[in-house]
C-alpha cells in the first residue's frame, strides 16, 4: 500500500502540467531540461521533464557524451539501484495494474530478461548512431501511452500545437499495435515491459549489486519456516518470498539480481530484509552471508514454537 | 573498508559529471530536445 501511494505521487509530480488539458496544449518551461530517473515520455502534454533514454539518444544524436545524464542516472543508481523502478516508474505501475485483470496467467521463458540490454546496446545506441533518429522512441509503448494517444486527443480537439500531426502514418499504427500487444502481454504476465525490454532498467539493473540500498536474507527470522518449525523443508519449496515477485525473480536466492526492482514485496515474510550501507551482506545478527542457495534452509530450520 | 573507498570514489566522479553537465550547457541541451515535440518520435509524422 505504501509503494502505490509513492508511485501515485510519483505519477503527479513528474505528470502534473494540468493547464495542458483545457488549453491542449504541453509543457514547454526550463523544467523540461531536468532528466526524470523513470521512463516518462517528454512529449506528455503533462510532463514536467525529460525522458533518460530520450534524452540520450538525442545526445548520441548530436555526437555528444551526456555528462548531466549519466551522472544523475549514476547517482540513482548508485542510491537505489533500480529502486526508481519498483516505487518511481508510472509505466510499471500501469503494468501491475493491468496484471490485476483475473485472466489465466502464464510463465516467460528467463532468457527472455536479456533481451533489454539487446535492446539497449542495439536500438538505443547502434541504431540511434547510424541513422540519426531515436528509434527507440518511435517505438516506445510508455510513449505511446503518455504521449501519442494524448496527442490525437489534443489534434481531435483542434489544437494549434498539433498542427500538422498526421495520425495515419504506419508508425502510428505500428505504435499503437505495441502498446495493445504489450498490455495483452502484461495482463497475463507481470511488468513484461521492464522484464524484457525496458533500457533504463537495464542501465539502473548494473547498479543493484553495488547500490547504496540492499537486500539480504536471514532464515532465523522467516515467519513461515518459524510457523511451520520442523516441518519447513526448505526456501526452493515454500517459495512464499517469491510469490509476490513482480519481476518474476526467485527469493532469497536471486534478491541481489541485477532484474529487482527493491519493491521489498519478498520482505513481507520476514526472512529478506533491506539495509542501507555499503558493507557487504550480513544477516540480522551482523554475520557475513554467503549468497543464498536455493536449498537455502535445509539445514538448521528454527525450533516449532511450543 | 574497499568498497567504501570504491562507492565514495564513484559518487564522486558521478556528482563531477553532473556538475559538468550543467557548466557545458547538458541541462540546455536537454531541454532543447524536451520543450519541443519530435513529431516523428511520436510518430504522427
Amino acid at each position: 500500500m505504501k509503494r502505490r501511494i509513492i508511485q501515485f505521487i510519483s505519477l503527479i509530480i513528474t505528470n502534473s502540467y494540468f493547464t495542458s488539458i483545457p488549453t491542449a496544449s504541453f509543457y514547454q518551461g526550463t523544467l523540461k531540461g531536468a532528466c526524470v530517473p523513470i521512463l516518462n515520455c517528454y512529449a506528455c502534454p503533462l510532463a514536467w521533464g525529460s525522458c533518460p533514454i530520450g534524452t540520450l539518444q538525442h545526445f548520441i544524436i548530436v555526437r555528444a557524451l551526456p555528462f548531466y545524464l549519466i551522472g544523475v542516472l549514476g547517482l540513482v543508481g548508485l542510491v537505489g539501484g533500480r529502486w526508481a523502478c519498483g516505487w518511481l516508474c508510472p509505466f510499471g505501475w500501469f503494468q501491475e495494474f493491468v496484471y490485476k485483470l483475473k485472466v489465466p496467467k502464464i510463465k516467460a521463458p528467463d532468457w527472455l530478461r536479456h533481451m533489454k540490454y539487446v535492446i539497449l546496446v542495439l536500438v538505443v545506441g547502434v541504431v540511434t548512431w547510424v541513422t540519426f533518429e531515436p528509434w527507440f522512441c518511435k517505438f516506445c509503448p510508455a510513449g505511446t501511452l503518455e504521449a501519442g494517444l494524448p496527442w490525437l486527443a489534443w489534434a481531435a480537439r483542434g489544437s494549434d500545437y498539433a498542427e500538422g500531426m498526421t495520425f495515419t502514418t504506419g508508425i502510428f499504427a505500428l505504435k499503437v499495435f505495441m502498446l495493445v500487444a504489450l498490455v495483452a502481454l502484461a495482463a497475463v504476465l507481470q511488468r513484461p515491459f521492464c522484464r524484457f525490454a525496458c533500457p533504463l532498467g537495464a542501465l539502473f539493473g548494473l547498479a543493484n549489486k553495488f547500490s547504496l540500498l540492499q537486500l539480504d536474507f536471514d532464515l532465523d527470522t522467516c515467519a513461515i519456516a518459524y510457523a511451520q518449525g520442523s516441518d519447513f523443508e526448505n526456501c526452493a519449496k515454500c517459495m512464499h518470498c517469491s510469490k509476490n515477485c513482480p519481476m518474476g525473480l526467485k527469493a532469497p536466492e536471486q534478491i541481489g539480481s541485477v532484474d529487482c526492482i527493491r519493491c521489498m514485496n519478498c520482505t513481507s515474510y520476514g526472512s529478506v530484509f533491506w539495509r542501507f550501507g555499503t558493507a557487504p551482506s550480513r544477516d540480522r545478527t551482523g554475520e557475513r552471508m554467503i549468497a543464498p542457495a536455493p536449498h537455502w534452509g535445509t539445514k538448521d530450520v528454527p525450533e516449532a514454537p511450543d | 573498508m574497499v568498497r567504501k573507498i570504491v562507492f565514495t570514489l564513484l559518487a564522486v566522479v558521478l556528482s563531477a559529471c553532473v556538475v559538468y553537465g550543467l557548466v557545458i550547457g547538458d541541462f540546455w541541451e536537454t531541454l532543447s530536445n524536451g520543450a519541443m515535440i519530435c513529431l516523428t518520435c511520436i510518430g504522427v509524422a
